[in-house]
């Protein structure tokens, strides 16, 4: 009789939460069938339902109508070393913040927590003047660094609360064994913090993966331009014709579901190792 | 430090400009050669041994399929041909990241552009303010200025200076669904009171709007009330208004405002005005389930060339509805406004310039001939291709005699965007005519 | 050891590389939009100095202003009140161990990868008045010719687009927390069970003040993500209609890219920017006051 209730009651528990994962799957189902339809369905015909006729000619338009693939080539260029470079600056820097010991450490954490606190178009104006004045503006670099600079604190973050989890023994027993510093940072620590490097990764890659603004304005050149500045144009251009934005966006968004679920694991787990100080 | 950055600046400046005005005097006399040949010829020589330099010019059709972008390459790689010392570096992005592009550029001195493409009037006002553009006269030859149509400049001219030539322009139509009209049992429209009626019996077809607005974007909303002041107002007017000649106060403004309320309370635009923008607005006119559609008359190419339109041989082009009484039949919205432009920055002005003229020209008549706008130049175009609604348009701006700018191109970038926030509340069920025309009166008059 | 850690040199080669890249291209761009605040600067002429003017009127002049700070304070207050509670709900459930819990854990964090950019079209075409998913069903319940536009009249649309905001990061902050519970020893429940606690119990009086330092930094996030709100807003009302729903973000960016109000767009941008700031250092006050008085306890 318990056991039954207690049956019942988990029952109700799993349809209220496979409910709510439908509402949050709900947009990856709804888009692929948008970019699949044509106008008449997506305005009122058929909102819901599988296309009548599947247009898959709208992907095969996306993909030769423009230089989409080319700019999915720059994008995965631009995040991949935003996310390797912050990656590793972040690893160097929130150790030399955590375990190292100085004076100033607390303050320079401060200055890098504010960063996450800055809205980045605020920034846009004087971003472009400095990149002017640095010579650095219209190539690849001029668009990488300013990513790197916003990816690292948030990574540094993420990375500090576990480097002060790692008990001092670990690095101790390290350099009683002759290793030094570099050696002990490369192959001690970072394995170590291996989970945390994921979710940094992951939120580097998100943020720059999806970021528009930076890439309209610091990019002079066409060969450089990133998949979404190029969905933008597209979509400016094939205003009319729903279905095919929704190709281009489908193009767009697989990639960041795809290395989500690849990374799901180790993000999860770093999330959960990095509560626990809160 | 500042400072004497900036004097260094200026001292560079002065003497670029007094090197630059040398080098002209010195070009006026050949020009002054009588026959064109011969200056052609010695053009070309003076290029094989001039240095060979770099133009970076900036433009917004930035994708490949785009028409405008076509006629772009082919003439910058004609240009190329003719002048083997010149290499054209182009670049482009698109409509808004484009305007924020350019912006951002010439915050600075916008060292990578030396060509771009620009809006006049009120945009380029800003830049000239600022001493950013280069006037073009000393380069606009005599024999130019001949293949210049009148009254194209207006909106390129600021204190008696010429900064640009036209290229190509827009004019606004009212695009009608025949087929849409006879089903109602309406008349296309002529007069204002026409409209109206045409509004109530198109309301009563079942998903149709009689007239989609796209006023979620504030352009769109701007057209139909600018469409509805420049029959009530006249484009002299307006004109003067626009350019801070006279104060926004005539009582034809205010008319204007209540007017686009009653068509909007008559349903012209749709339950939900301001849910649509400008692209959905497009495609429920070539989707067929739109009446109207007041737009520039670039439309008519998506019209046709559009892969959603159904409507290609149903539509009719008016022009925008007389008002009794008032206005003149030959006043229109349009005109000359988007042009290639010279950063005073460049290190070429000369090349910069004569470039800058020379793709003015070619935009104009390739523009032309693909239907995209009416050409600013008398270059003789090739009209074989044109499709049968640009055919209608064009003879309606065969009458056109006086234009008025779209006005968020025409006034200040603040004073426009209050103009075109204020017009689109006019499309809520609680818009306030009165209200609008205060704020109006607040942002434009001084 | 200790003499390796506090060498100068190693401290340089491991901070300075981050350091710098982050001024050069974080933090000095954010000082110059502070020194531009205090000029009138239209982003391409002279730059006039007027000290404060900027940032009286923002409070006295701008009448929209004041209007945006109070939608944000509802967006902020929706998330501390709708999402973070709906997030701590389901954290819990899955912390106690249900079927699936890795799949549930997994789904709801899929809408944080999805850009702005889809997430607003998606929602767009959901509150869309004739073919909009909610009206749809609304219709279906009986209310035949029901055509209410959501995001274009004054009274609903920033309430409207609360929704997707809360909606994006419900997962977010529930794999925070769950991660928090997670980590809370499992000895503290023994006990209580011992002592015979029941499941409200153990929530009120264990978990929630275990769980404390986690809530405050959902709070942080989700206060300073509100301040700041803009892509959302952007994509799918522009801050119409009839500006009504505005948030600061919107207004700084019309103001520094479409009317040229360079100077005044920057006092908007530095504001937002103390703003959180401040909200932080609050949030993390109160805290500290309530873990302190718990500890006393």
């Amino acid at each position: 009789m318990k056991a039954q209730k207690v049956n019942v009651k988990k029952g109700i528990l799993t349809s209220i939460l496979s409910l709510i994962a439908l509402t949050q799957l709900f947009p990856l189902y709804w888009l692929l069938m948008f970019s699949l339809k044509d106008n008449v369905e997506i305005s009122g015909a058929n909102i819901l339902g599988f296309p009548r006729v599947w247009r898959w000619e709208h992907y095969v338009r996306a993909l030769t109508d423009s230089d989409i693939p080319r700019y999915f080539i720059n994008s995965v260029i631009y995040s991949s070393v935003t996310v390797i470079l912050s990656g590793l600056l972040a690893a160097m820097a929130g150790y030399g913040i955590t375990r190292m010991k100085w004076k100033l450490k607390g303050a320079v954490f401060g200055i890098f927590v504010l960063g996450i606190m800055v809205p980045t178009h605020a920034a846009l104006l004087p971003l472009f003047q400095v990149l002017d004045f640095l010579g650095l503006k219209g190539g690849y670099l001029g668009l990488v660094l300013p990513y790197i600079a916003f990816a690292i604190p948030m990574s540094v973050m993420i990375l500090s609360s576990f480097y002060t989890a790692i008990p001092r023994e670990i690095e101790e027993a390290a350099y009683i064994d002759g290793c030094g510093i570099m050696k002990t940072f490369v192959a001690i620590i970072l394995p170590i913090v291996k989970p945390a490097i994921a979710t940094s990764s992951i939120f580097a890659f998100l943020g720059t993966w999806n970021e528009l603004l930076f890439a309209n304005t610091l990019i002079d050149n066409g060969l450089y331009k990133t998949l979404t500045v190029g969905i933008m144009s597209f979509a400016g251009q094939y205003s009319t014709e729903w279905g095919l934005i929704g190709a281009g966006m489908v193009i767009a968004t697989v990639p960041t579901i795809i290395i989500y679920f690849m990374l799901s694991n180790q993000v999860q787990q770093s999330i959960i190792a990095g509560a626990i100080k809160g | 430090m500042k400072l004497t950055l900036k004097r260094m600046a200026a001292v560079l400046m002065a003497t670029t400009m007094v090197l630059g005005s040398v080098g002209c005097a010195s070009k006026d006399t050949t020009e002054k050669a009588p026959e064109s040949t011969k200056e052609a010829s010695a053009e070309k020589q003076a290029g094989a041994l001039a240095e060979k330099i770099t133009l970076n010019v900036w433009h917004q059709w930035a994708n490949d399929t785009n028409e405008l972008r076509k006629i772009y390459d082919a003439a910058a790689a004609k240009y190329m041909e003719a002048h083997p010392n010149v290499t054209l570096n182009t670049q482009t992005l698109d409509s808004e990241a484009y305007k924020t592009k350019i912006g951002t550029e010439f915050s600075g001195k916008a060292a990578g552009i030396d060509v771009f493409y620009y809006w006049g009037a009120g945009k380029a006002k800003k830049l000239v303010d600022a001493d950013k553009l280069l006037p073009l006269d000393e380069y606009i030859t005599d024999e130019v200025r001949a293949k210049v149509r009148p009254g194209t400049t207006q909106a390129f001219e600021f204190d008696g200076k010429t900064y640009s030539l036209p290229m190509f322009s827009w004019y606004m139509t009212l695009f009608c669904n025949q087929e849409l009209f006879d089903k109602a049992g309406a008349k296309l429209p002529t007069t204002y009171d026409e409209l109206l009626q045409a509004v109530e019996k198109l309301s009563k077809l079942d998903g149709v709007t009689p007239l989609i607005g796209g006023a979620k974007d504030g352009w769109n909303a701007g057209f139909i009330y600018e469409a509805l002041a420049l029959r009530e107002v006249g484009a002299e007017n307006i004109n003067k208004m626009l350019k801070g000649e006279a104060n926004f106060d005539d009582p034809g403004y205010a008319e204007a405002a209540k007017k686009l309320v009653e068509l909007n309370k008559a349903g012209a635009f749709g339950k939900n005005p301001l849910e649509t923008p400008h692209p959905d607005a497009d495609a429920a006119f070539v989707g067929g389930t739109a009446a109207m559609r007041l737009m520039g008359s670039w439309f008519a190419n998506q019209v046709y060339a559009d892969k959603a339109s159904v409507v290609q041989d149903k539509v009719v082009a008016l022009n925008i509805p007389m008002i009794d009484g008032k206005g003149s039949a030959t006043d229109y919205a349009g005109g000359f406004i988007e042009s290639f432009y010279v950063n005073k920055n460049t290190q070429y002005a000369e090349e910069a310039a004569k470039f800058a003229i020379y793709i003015n020209e070619e935009m104009g008549k390739g523009a032309h001939e693909t239907g995209t706008g009416f050409t600013g130049w008398t270059t003789p175009v090739d009209e074989s291709n044109l499709n049968p609604l640009f055919v209608q348009i064009s003879k309606l701006v065969n009458e056109g005699q006086n234009s008025v700018l779209a006005w968020d191109t025409a006034l200040e970038p603040n004073a426009a965007s209050i103009h075109l926030e204020q017009v689109q509340s006019l499309f809520t069920s609680s818009g306030d005519p009165e209200k609008v025309i205060e704020a109006h009166k607040e942002a434009i008059n001084k | 050891m200790d003499k390796v850690l506090s060498s100068k040199r190693y401290i340089a080669l491991f901070v300075v590389p981050a350091f710098l890249i982050f001024i050069a291209f974080a933090i000095i761009p954010l000082i110059v939009t502070g020194v531009y605040s205090f000029f009138e600067y239209d982003g391409a002429g002279e730059k006039i100095f007027i000290g404060f003017q900027n940032y009286i009127d923002l409070f006295v002049k701008d009448e929209y202003f004041i209007k945006a700070l109070l939608n944000t304070l509802i967006l902020a207050g929706a998330s501390i009140l709708i999402q973070l509670p709906i997030s701590l709900t389901i954290a819990l459930i899955l912390a106690k161990g249900v079927k699936g819990e890795k799949f549930f854990r997994t789904v709801y964090f899929v809408p944080v990868v999805i850009s702005s950019m889809v997430i607003g079209q998606l929602w767009l075409k959901v509150f869309n008045s004739q073919y909009g998913l909610l009206n749809v069903v609304i219709r279906f319940f009986g209310a035949k010719d029901f055509e209410y536009s959501w995001l274009s009249n004054e009274s609903t649309a920033f309430l409207t687009t609360v929704v997707p905001s809360v909606w994006q990061y419900i997962g977010y902050h529930m794999l925070i927390l769950y991660a928090g519970i997670k980590s809370i020893s499992s000895d503290y429940y023994e006990a209580a069970q011992i002592d015979g606690a029941n499941n409200f119990q153990v929530a009120s009086k264990i978990t929630m003040p275990l769980l404390a330092p986690v809530i405050k930094t959902c709070t942080v996030f989700a206060l300073v993500g509100s301040l700041r709100a803009f892509d959302l807003v952007y994509i799918m009302t522009g801050g119409g209609p009839n500006r009504a729903s505005e948030v600061p973000a919107t207004l700084m960016y019309n103001n520094l890219f479409r009317r040229g109000l360079y100077g005044y767009g920057s006092a908007q941008a530095f504001f937002i920017v103390i703003e959180c700031i401040v909200v932080s250092i609050i949030v993390n006050r109160i805290f500290k006051k309530s873990e302190n008085n718990a500890s006393a306890i």
